[in-house]
């Protein structure tokens, strides 16, 4: 036992691996937020009038606002005032090929084990790299042009195809949403904008990683993806930070919206600085994300491995609009130190025969405390509804937590509706049993995780299940009181 | 993060209240003049100084009550009344229990003691089976004292409103202490009457049990209503059991259809204790069921079934919070409904593991049942934990009657309407088998079958 007790120590006491600062000028605005901060900002995009326009009307609904205090979470109050609002590195070029890239972002991406060279030849990739806040390196544009794919900075869809983000952008999560839903869309500095034409399979994984850079510069992304009747396409998410002491806002708006036959698999992989053993200076990580499933038969499907930031609030949700649509939710997440998460999903049942998955497992160790929290609802409409869930937790120290809210509202007999949630501790039978069978306790951990974690793991693109085991390992492997 | 279950929201509206509550709280201190000076009257005073602060629930502002509208009820003008007209009804349902002869019966109306219906009780020594007003009163100083030691000590008043509305109105019930290692031959059975005969009336009945170590007894509350305005029956039960006392508690609420009905249980447990409660909710406009046992030994167990039978537009509010405090104790709860009509099921139950209690085993299920396109279940089953050597499980779900089981039936033979009613009742029945009262068992199958066919 006190074997297994020390390496607890050394594994939940493992030093965050990517913690390291590029030195890269930063063109930032000076911390604060008013009207003015958010004209400047939309000046320094070069955006239309009616994005300014857009932007001012959320800001003046959300100082209306205030922040939510539900979540099983705790942090000290954050100054919005004391945070920059903007900041993009300074070589603002659109490069023709990586060789023009600073090699000083190159070798962070080196550093992080994502190299875009090797991700360009051997993954087949298409990476639209998010240095901070502006896009500065995308690949195989050519490919995705020939299939009428656009693939491209939200800023840049921004000004090159208004018609389309004034149909879309907030059509999904309005600028009225929540507190963090609104102040992004007042602020959103950049982020990732996919069109799918009709009929049209997207012959890559499309990619963006994202990393906060620049000291104190909250990172406020906007991803909005659209797909056209018929199409379908999978998109991957993947982030890192490097190590810093101030806690970093981090409010995202990812916005999906699948038509009829449509098909969106969106997966993420969340890395962010979880904080020190305190819980110093760790992200804040407050996300909206939601899908709608507009049409018949279209299906969005979220996968999520979290293992970063020191606070997450964040639920991806599918609105099963189109009769026969689907909606998956397949979530890994992990606190451990002084980490805190509350996330799950909503699946609101409008359509006729809409099927939803829930499968959602939750790791805690240190002092980490993990929530699930999640709605489905069955409207009088969704005639023939059908929802799975399953919330597993597993315990890894005495001093830690595993909760679940779920929420089921249903107002249609024809619904079927499951939860079921467990929870408990590692098997300490089952470590006992690879010992004697010469597996090391930590690789015995480190194979009950994975087995644990398994059924999403699965659900991940081949490149990102790899990253995302080594993720798992990394944080957790050896974890056991 | 507090493990408060009712957290009133800081920049809240002013408090939802209704104006016969201050003019109950007078006519109520005045009539337990004499006893203004004693000890109950302090919890009292504080107990209605803290509902004044909370008021009323508000499903808008308390997520506990995110369901359930009190809002109508608030606005009705509701008089307490201490009048006891015993009418045949009353006398005919009274004892028309299962196996009359083998509880202690007592009787209330709208909260008042119904001395008329008072059948000679045959009580063991030691122990004391009385009312609450008979406790206040009592001569015997030690009893007394016991009494007051106990009251208002598990159903706290500090976040619950309606708790504390309770203690701050109570107007009678009863008070059971059995010393320690002595058993109660007999179960206590308590009708509770809420008659509207002449206008909306309120009550507030109370119950207080209390389990010296190794004790043992049970308990049925019954609850039934008159007339025809509309009551509301704001009820507290506190359990008080002890290390190795053993403690069943059975609720069976078949009030009319237009009644509103509150009621509450807390109980502490000790160490090795057992605790079984079943609720049975056949009648309510809106009826909200709150349980919430505390175990504060370790090797305890604790078992809670509930079955709501519903239809038209009832509405029935289970809230359970389970707190494992302390390590190696076993939970199970298991919550089921049979919706109906337009009726209304909510369920919400919280099962919190504190940090010491490692070796927890809690299981907690909660199962509806939807027999027509307009009633409706939400439900809420939540997991609180903060040790890691323990197995907790939920599970929840929602749905019609299996259709190839109903398939199975109709191709032997049986009518379809028969056949429903079978798996309708043999999904009550993993409620009714808890009931270890055999003559009560067949008597609450017989309400489930009279029920579902209205």
């Amino acid at each position: 036992m006190s074997n297994d007790t020390e390496t607890l120590e050394q594994f939940t006491g493992k030093e965050y691996k990517y913690g390291f600062t590029t030195d890269i000028e930063a063109d930032s605005l000076p911390p604060g937020l008013s009207e003015d901060t958010i004209r400047q900002l939309s000046e320094i995009k070069q955006e239309p009038e009616y994005m300014l326009e857009w932007r001012l009307k959320a800001y003046r609904k959300w100082l209306t606002m205030k922040e939510p205090d539900w979540a099983f979470v705790d942090y000290p109050p954050i100054n919005y005032q004391g945070i920059s609002y903007y900041s993009a590195p300074k070589k603002e070029a659109q490069y023709q090929s990586l060789d023009e890239v600073d090699p000083k972002l190159l070798d962070t991406y080196n550093k992080l084990g994502i190299p875009l060279e090797e991700q360009k030849k051997l993954a087949g990739v298409a990476v639209d790299a998010v240095f901070d806040s502006v896009s500065i390196a995308t690949t195989y544009k050519d490919e995705l042009e020939k299939h009428g794919v656009i693939f491209c900075s939200i800023s840049e869809a921004v000004r090159k195809y208004p018609e389309l983000v004034k149909k879309y952008l907030g059509s999904v999560v309005p600028y009225t949403d929540n507190y963090f839903a609104t102040l992004n869309s007042a602020v959103f500095s950049d982020g990732t904008f996919v069109y799918i034409p009709k009929n049209v399979k997207c012959p890559l994984e499309l990619s963006t990683y994202f990393r906060i850079n620049a000291q104190n510069t909250g990172q406020f992304e906007r991803t909005l993806i659209i797909a056209d009747e018929g199409s379908s396409v999978s998109y991957l998410e993947g982030c890192t930070a490097p190590m810093r002491d101030e806690n970093q806002l981090h409010a995202a708006v990812v916005e999906l919206v699948a038509h009829r036959d449509a098909q969106i698999k969106y997966s993420t992989i969340q890395n962010w600085y979880p904080g020190d053993d305190e819980g110093k200076g760790g992200i804040y990580n407050f996300v909206t994300k939601r899908g709608l499933c507009e049409g018949e038969n279209s299906k969005i499907s979220w996968t999520q491995v979290e293992t970063g930031s020191s606070i997450t609030w964040k639920y991806p949700s599918c609105i099963l609009k189109g009769d026969h649509s689907v909606g998956e939710f397949y979530s890994v997440a992990l606190t451990n130190r002084k980490q805190q998460a509350d996330t799950g999903t909503k699946m609101i049942h409008i359509g006729k025969n809409t099927k939803s998955t829930i499968i959602s497992k939750g790791v805690s160790a240190g002092n980490g405390q993990n929530s699930y929290r999640g709605l489905v609802k069955v409207l009088k409409s969704a005639e023939g509804a059908r929802n799975f869930s399953q919330c597993d937790s597993m315990l890894m120290s005495d001093r830690c937590g595993a909760h679940t809210f779920p929420y089921i509202e249903v107002d249609n007999p024809t619904a079927q509706v499951e939860h079921e949630a467990t929870t408990s501790k590692i098997g300490e039978d089952q470590i006992f049993y690879c010992n004697q069978r010469g597996i090391s306790t930590e690789d015995a951990i480190g194979m009950i995780v994975h087995g644990f974690c398994k059924e999403v793991l699965n659900e991940l693109p081949m490149e990102f299940a790899l990253e995302a085991r080594q993720l798992l390992s990394i944080s957790l492997e050896g974890s056991v009181g | 993060m507090t493990e408060q279950t009712q957290t009133q929201k800081t920049d809240m509206a002013p408090p939802l209240l209704a104006p016969w509550c201050q003019a109950h709280f007078d006519t109520q201190q005045s009539n337990l003049n004499g006893l203004s000076g004693g000890a109950f009257s302090a919890v009292r005073q504080e107990a209605f100084k803290k509902f004044l602060e909370l008021g009323f629930p508000q499903a808008h502002l308390l997520e506990d009550w995110k369901y359930t509208s009190l809002k109508e009820m608030a606005r009705t003008d509701f008089s307490m009344s201490s009048e006891i007209e015993v009418s045949s009804e009353l006398k005919k349902i009274f004892k028309d229990f299962t196996d009359f002869d083998a509880y202690h019966n007592f009787c209330f109306l709208n909260g008042s003691f119904v001395s008329e219906l008072n059948t000679e009780q045959e009580i063991p020594a030691g122990i004391t089976l009385c009312t609450i007003r008979e406790a206040l009163h009592s001569e015997d100083k030690e009893l007394k004292k016991r009494f007051e030691d106990s009251i208002g000590k598990v159903a706290v008043t500090d976040a619950n409103a309606l708790v504390a509305l309770n203690t701050g109105l109570l107007q009678d019930g009863i008070y059971l202490h059995v010393p320690k290692d002595t058993k109660l031959p007999k179960p206590v059975r308590i009708l509770f009457a809420a008659s509207g005969s002449k206008m909306a009336t309120v009550s507030f009945p109370r119950v207080l049990v209390v389990m010296e170590p190794g004790a043992s007894a049970s308990v049925v509350q019954e609850f039934c209503s008159l007339g025809t305005e509309v009551t509301f029956s704001n009820v507290v039960s506190e359990f008080i059991v002890s290390d190795n006392a053993k403690f069943e508690n059975t609720i069976i609420q078949e009030e009319g259809s237009d009644r509103y009905h509150f009621n509450h249980v807390a109980v502490q447990q000790g160490a090795t204790s057992y605790f079984k409660n079943a609720t049975f909710s056949f009648g309510g406009k809106i009826v909200r069921n709150e349980i919430a046992p505390t175990l504060n030994g370790s090797g305890s167990d604790t078992h809670m079934f509930g079955l709501s039978v519903l239809n038209g537009d009832q509405h029935v509010d289970n809230f359970t919070v389970l707190d494992h405090a302390v390590p190696s104790c076993e939970s199970n709860e298991q919550y089921k409904g049979i919706y109906d009509d337009k009726s209304k099921g909510v369920f919400s139950g919280t099962i919190i593991v504190r940090e010491d209690a490692q070796k927890t085993n809690a299981i907690q299920s909660n199962q509806g049942l939807l027999l027509s396109d307009t009633a409706s279940l939400s439900t809420k089953p939540q997991l609180k934990i903060w040790a890691d050597d323990v197995k907790c499980t939920h599970g929840a779900t929602v749905g019609q009657i299996d259709k190839d089981a109903l398939f199975y039936l109709q191709s032997r033979g049986i009518k379809k309407r028969e056949a429903m009613g079978l798996l309708i009742r043999a999904f009550a029945g993993d409620i009714t088998r808890e009931v270890s009262q055999e003559g009560l068992r067949s008597y609450l199958e017989d309400a489930i079958t009279e029920k579902l066919s209205q």
